[in-house]
This record gives structure tokens, C-alpha cells and sequence, in this order.
């Protein structure tokens, strides 16, 4: 009797486990199909933290670089947005924690998207198309290990690196996107003394310092999700500045660029005429077309006597890191921005297939 | 009969549990393994246990600091399952399974958030040996075990987006593990209802190498020391069996291709404390609460808050148990 009973509680235990296709009770089992999204289902992952899981902030207080200090260390990077005349600041060390800043400078109303699996820090209007404000959270969904904020207006996904609501209501609507530049924390004290910078007191009760992926950012062998393709062409987390163009981009490496003066590359995107400058030890690079919001096209050389300006023209216009002049007859005017940021390369490798590499 | 009851008993507490939430490799390892291993018995016993497991996570901690969030909670409730066999006096089969269900719920930014999975968990098979019985020397008891965990729980739950699940979410681990397991156990001499007990149990997990269909994914190792003493008191016409233990648990950090993942392992010190009822000889019920005492988390994660536990323990065997004997 008793060897009967084990065996009915063995076979039963080895019986009730071929729970098959394995839906939780709060799955409805009905499985979204290609069509309900514009990137393939299949490679979107559930990252793991959940739906707000990693939250975002919304207006946080921001301060000045002097109260950041004891916070971040200098080779620590940043991305800044500039709006009229106001440049604010989102260190790298509060967004690993948030990845979705909800923020306004003025009438400007924007949220700044970073993802720290790609690297990708990206800001676009709040204001969708139909007019209406909206706010934007972390969905736990990536797609290509790349972050997919949602509105909380409609619910839509939206990938950040396709800069495309590819699921909801919103799907295939494209958001505004601000301009970003992205440095260390070195250099931006330096060409923005005056700046804002979003600071710790954000209300949440996190370790800001501590990079929460381990050796994710130099360990180039180390993916948490897959990609596809994975373009080997580079390490995959060399941070590069990509130029996109619809579904086409090219890339642009510090390796181009000096380590002592700055240097501007004059090349050629799509048949636009562009500049990129950068300079390697600073870390940055930013792209523009050759072109002042005026239409007039300057005759450029970098700038390096001076830490607030990168460039300078031959009327003695002196530009800063977002391309403004911001001394010389023409202040106020700027270079029209390129669509670009930085990321790794893994990213840019695996959303823009075939994607050009400046020098290759 | 009594055979019959208890089965449709068991079934019942399974089939009826449906809505269950889960419990995993991760944040289970006290109500899983914790629970491994029955106390040694003699050639021909038979002995069930049925556990219903409650594990609750909801304390933030960076390190040991604990902080300042509590948005996101995990709850884990479990019907545990175990059975052993005396094969001779020295030998014994012990066979451990759980049906898990786990909730995973967020409010955030004035939203909620709840993800649930349920489903059977990995099958553990314990062979163990009693070195020393009571009786041999003094009234001292040294078991060993030595075990494998098999992976037939899911470890490709979806979500309700029909997106595959994290690892630490899933019911089962897709890996084949190998379980240590020790038991020592001491009656005062003094007085000999008194038990000192102490147990090491050390997980070596093994790999799920098809982890999102692209991975090697590794559940770290972990090291659990039990201490603890328990007495048998008699209450009216009942006896009774209260206890307290200390539980040390140890977990290394996950690794995916080998890489340690960082907010993963730790260490924690609980304070467990036990009651167990006899209604007679061969039928016991048993309530307890697991509290941290101490808790140090690698990077940022949820830590254990507290952990309830309740069963029935069945003994089939010919001989009647002597309560007085004080030998579980």
C-alpha cells in the first residue's frame, strides 16, 4: 500500500508538471501579433523589472554643477539640453537608476529617455500630436535591448532608438525630438559653469553612484539581452555618435578624433553638407549640418583658447557645445543640429543594419 | 481509507490553489530548501508532509541599508510537498516538490502594476543516510543527504503581453542542481525532550543553457546553517513541539555566460520560530514564522520581509510512534 502510494504521488507530481504553454492566470493567452506592433514581436523582452518597475521622474528639483560635485566623479558622463538660453543637465549617474526624466525648461516641455543598456540618451516633446501633454514611463519592455518608454496618456510603446510609437493608439507616430549633447562631467563644468543640473534630491531613495549593471558598461562580452544583428565590426560597447536618417545611420568614433585639440571632420550625410567636432580626452562629439539657422553656411575653425566655446568663425562668432553662438555679431543664431546622439555600438550596430562607419 | 483521505487531501489542497502565486529559485530559497529534509526515520516509514508557504519581499535594500521605497512588493505562496521512505534503517528516499504561485506588484506614478505566474516547481530527490542513530551514542542523530533537483518546473512562463518571463519569476530553474544536506541532532541528557538540532544544506546549482532562447543562465550557489533547539511539552492532552532556529542563508550572485549579474545573492540571518501540534501519534500540525534578523543584499533588490509557514506531517507506519520518545 504504501509503495502504491508513492507511486501515485511520483507519477502525479511528474504528470501535473506538463503544464504545457505556460500562461499565468493573467495571461489571456492571446499573444500579440506582428501586426499590433512595428518591430518583430519576437524580439521585444520583458526586461524584468515591470511596468514602472524602474521609475521615472517627473520636474525633479536640479540645482547647479557646485551641488553635484560631491556626488559625481569627473571621467562620470552627462547628457544637457539647451532651451533659449537655459542648459540643464542629467547626469549619467541619476538616470541609470530612472532612464525617464519628464522635465520643462520655459514652454519646452520634454522628457529625456536614457537607456543604459545601449547607452542612448534621447529627449522628446511631451506634447503629442494631437495636442495633448502626456508624460512618459519605463514599460520593463525593451526591443533590441534598447528601452521602450510608454505614454501615460495613451498607453502607447514607443521604441527609443526607432524614435517611434510601434504599439497603442499612437503606433507609427514619431515624437519631436530636442537636441542632446553628452559629455563628462569634467568638461561640462568647464563649457557650462552656469548651468543646471538635475541633482539626487529626486524622491526617491536610491544609491546614485553606484552603477547598478555591474560590468555591463566596459565588459564588451557581457549582454543582459540579445540583439539582432550583432555587428562585430566594433566592440559592442564603444560609445559612438550616430547621425541617423530614417532607417539608415552613420557612426562617428573617438578614434577619429585628437586627444589634445579639438578637431571638426567636415564630411557628408544623404547629400547634406555636415560638420562633426569633437575632441577625444574631452568626450564629445556633436554633428551639424554646415548651415546657420540664418541660411548662412560660416567658415568654421575649432576653438580651444577659451573652455565655453568649441568653434569659431571667420566674422568672430563663437559657438558653444550645441552649436548657438553665444558671442560675436551673429549671437543667437545657431548650426542646425543633425539627428544624432551617442550610444554603444552594439545599438547602433543592431537598429541601423549595415550602418556606415566614418574612417572604415 | 485513510490512505484515500489523505490523497484526495492533497489533491485538494493542489487542484483547489489555482490562483496561487508563486515562488522561485531566487527569492525562495529559505521556503524551498529551507524545508528540505525530513527528520530521520526507520526502515519502512513512510511520512508526508504538506506545507503551505507564504514568503513575502517587499523591503528595498542597497547593500544592508534598507530604503526608503516600498513600491514594488513580490509575495510567493506555495503548497510545498514531501514524502519519505525508510528503505532500511540507515536509508531513506526523500522526495520534494511545490506547486508555486508568485505576484510581482508595482504601484508607481499612480499606476499598478501586477504580474502573476503559477505553476509546478522543479522536482528535488534526496537519498539520505543515517550515520549515527539515537541510541548509538547517547541521544545523538547524524543524518546526511545527498540529492538532485530536477528541472521539469516551467522556466518560459509568459507574461500577459505573451512576452517570456525573467528567470527569477519563473516557476522552475531549467537547471539540474545538486543538493547537500546534513542533520545533527542532540537530546539533553538532562532533559531529554530537548533537542538541539543543527542542519547545513549547500545547493550547487547547475546551468538553464537556453535561457531567452540565447543564454546560459545560473542561479548562484547557496549555503544554508540551521541552529536551532525545539522541546516536546505536553499541553492538556496534546504534546507539542516548540521551537526556535537561527537560519544563515548565503546566496552567490546569478551569472548569464558567466558573468555575475550584480543585483543578485547575498546574505541573510533569520530567526525562525516553530510550533508543532500532535493530534497523535502519526498526525502533527505545524505553524511558523520566518523574520530577517539581518540582511545584506549585493547591489539593489528586494530582501525578505517575512515568511509564514503551516502543515500537516503524516507518518504511515507499523509501529506506533512513542511521543515519549522524543525522537521525531
Amino acid at each position: 500500500m504504501k509503495f502504491k502510494m508513492i507511486l501515485i504521488l511520483v507519477l502525479f507530481s511528474f504528470f501535473s508538471c506538463k503544464d504545457s504553454n505556460d500562461s499565468g492566470f493573467n495571461n489571456n493567452g492571446n499573444n500579440p501579433t506582428d501586426n499590433e506592433w512595428l518591430i518583430p514581436w519576437n524580439e521585444v523582452k520583458d526586461g524584468g523589472p515591470g511596468k514602472d518597475g524602474i521609475p521615472s521622474l517627473s520636474t525633479p528639483p536640479h540645482s547647479n554643477n557646485e551641488a553635484m560635485e560631491d556626488y559625481m566623479e569627473e571621467d562620470d558622463l552627462i547628457i544637457g539640453i539647451k532651451v533659449g538660453n537655459v542648459v540643464r543637465g542629467y547626469p549619467h549617474i541619476i538616470l541609470d537608476w530612472h532612464e525617464i526624466i519628464n522635465d520643462q525648461i520655459g514652454d519646452a516641455k520634454f522628457a529625456l529617455t536614457y537607456c543604459p543598456l545601449t547607452g542612448t540618451g534621447i529627449a522628446w516633446d511631451r506634447i503629442l500630436n494631437n495636442g495633448e501633454e502626456t508624460t512618459f514611463g519605463v514599460s520593463g519592455l525593451l526591443y533590441n535591448t534598447n528601452l521602450i518608454p510608454y505614454d501615460r496618456k495613451t498607453d502607447s510603446n514607443w521604441s527609443q532608438m526607432r524614435n517611434e510609437c510601434v504599439n497603442g493608439n499612437l503606433s507609427g507616430e514619431d515624437p519631436v525630438q530636442y537636441q542632446v549633447i553628452e559629455t563628462k562631467w569634467s568638461t561640462w563644468k568647464s563649457m557650462f559653469p552656469e548651468a543646471e543640473v538635475v541633482g539626487v534630491n529626486t524622491g526617491f531613495d536610491r544609491n546614485y553612484g553606484n552603477y547598478p549593471y555591474g560590468t555591463y558598461i566596459n565588459n564588451n562580452d557581457y549582454l543582459i539581452f540579445p540583439i539582432s544583428p550583432d555587428d562585430d565590426r566594433l566592440p559592442r560597447k564603444e560609445r559612438v555618435l550616430g547621425i541617423r536618417d530614417n532607417r539608415d545611420a552613420k557612426v562617428y568614433r573617438f578614434s577619429s578624433f585628437s586627444t589634445s585639440a579639438i578637431q571638426i571632420i567636415s564630411d557628408q550625410y544623404k547629400g547634406d553638407e555636415i560638420i562633426v567636432v569633437g575632441n577625444a580626452d574631452k568626450e564629445f562629439m556633436v554633428a551639424f549640418k554646415k548651415e546657420l539657422s540664418d541660411g548662412s553656411v560660416p567658415q568654421l575653425i575649432p576653438s580651444n583658447s577659451n573652455a565655453r566655446f568649441v568653434m569659431q568663425d571667420s566674422n568672430g562668432n563663437k559657438y558653444d557645445l550645441f552649436g548657438t553662438i553665444v558671442e560675436g555679431p551673429n549671437e543667437g543664431e545657431y548650426l542646425i543640429p543633425e539627428d544624432s546622439y551617442m550610444g554603444y555600438w552594439l545599438a547602433w550596430g543592431s537598429f541601423y543594419i549595415d550602418a556606415e562607419i566614418y574612417g572604415n | 481509507m485513510k490512505i484515500v483521505i489523505h490523497i484526495i487531501l492533497l489533491l485538494f489542497f493542489m487542484g483547489s490553489r489555482t490562483q496561487l502565486l508563486a515562488q522561485t529559485c531566487c527569492s525562495g530559497g529559505v521556503p524551498l530548501s529551507g524545508n528540505v529534509g525530513f527528520s530521520p526515520s526507520n526502515k519502512g516509514a513512510f511520512q508526508i508532509q504538506i506545507d503551505y508557504d507564504d514568503n513575502v519581499l517587499k523591503t528595498l535594500k542597497s547593500g544592508s541599508d534598507k530604503l526608503d521605497d516600498d513600491a514594488r512588493i513580490r509575495h510567493t505562496r506555495s503548497i510545498i510537498y514531501q514524502v519519505g521512505y525508510g528503505i532500511t534503517d540507515k536509508l531513506s528516499i526523500d522526495l520534494f516538490h511545490s506547486f508555486i504561485g508568485q505576484e510581482r506588484k508595482i504601484q508607481q506614478s499612480g499606476n499598478t502594476d501586477i504580474l502573476r505566474t503559477t505553476g509546478f516547481g522543479d522536482l528535488a530527490l534526496l537519498l539520505k543516510y543515517k550515520w549515527l542513530s539515537f541510541g548509538e551514542i547517547e541521544h545523538t542523530s547524524i543524518t546526511s543527504a545527498l540529492g538532485t533537483k530536477f528541472p521539469i518546473g516551467s522556466t518560459t512562463k509568459k507574461s500577459d503581453l505573451g512576452l517570456t518571463i525573467n528567470a527569477d519569476l519563473q516557476p522552475g530553474s531549467g537547471s539540474f542542481d545538486g543538493i547537500f544536506w546534513t542533520q545533527f541532532i542532540h537530546q539533553l541528557n538532562a532533559r531529554p525532550s530537548l533537542n538541539i538540532s543543527s542542519t547545513i544544506i549547500y545547493n550547487l546549482k547547475g546551468k538553464n543553457k537556453d535561457y531567452l532562447d540565447a543564454f546560459e543562465y545560473k542561479f548562484g550557489n547557496e549555503f544554508q546553517f540551521h541552529i536551532g533547539v525545539s522541546d516536546r511539552i505536553l499541553i492538556g492532552k496534546m504534546m507539542n513541539d516548540p521551537s526556535i532556529q537561527f537560519r544563515y542563508r548565503r546566496a552567490s550572485r546569478d551569472q548569464q555566460e558567466k558573468i555575475e549579474i550584480e543585483s543578485t545573492g547575498g546574505d541573510w540571518l533569520f530567526l525562525h520560530l516553530d510550533h508543532r501540534l500532535w493530534f497523535n501519534q502519526k498526525i502533527a500540525f505545524h505553524a511558523g514564522i520566518d523574520v530577517p534578523l539581518y540582511g545584506r543584499v549585493n547591489g539593489t533588490q528586494l530582501s525578505p520581509s517575512y515568511r509564514l509557514n503551516a502543515g500537516f506531517y503524516f507518518l504511515f507506519t507499523k509501529e506506533n510512534k512513542d511521543l515519549n520518545n522524543f525522537n521525531l
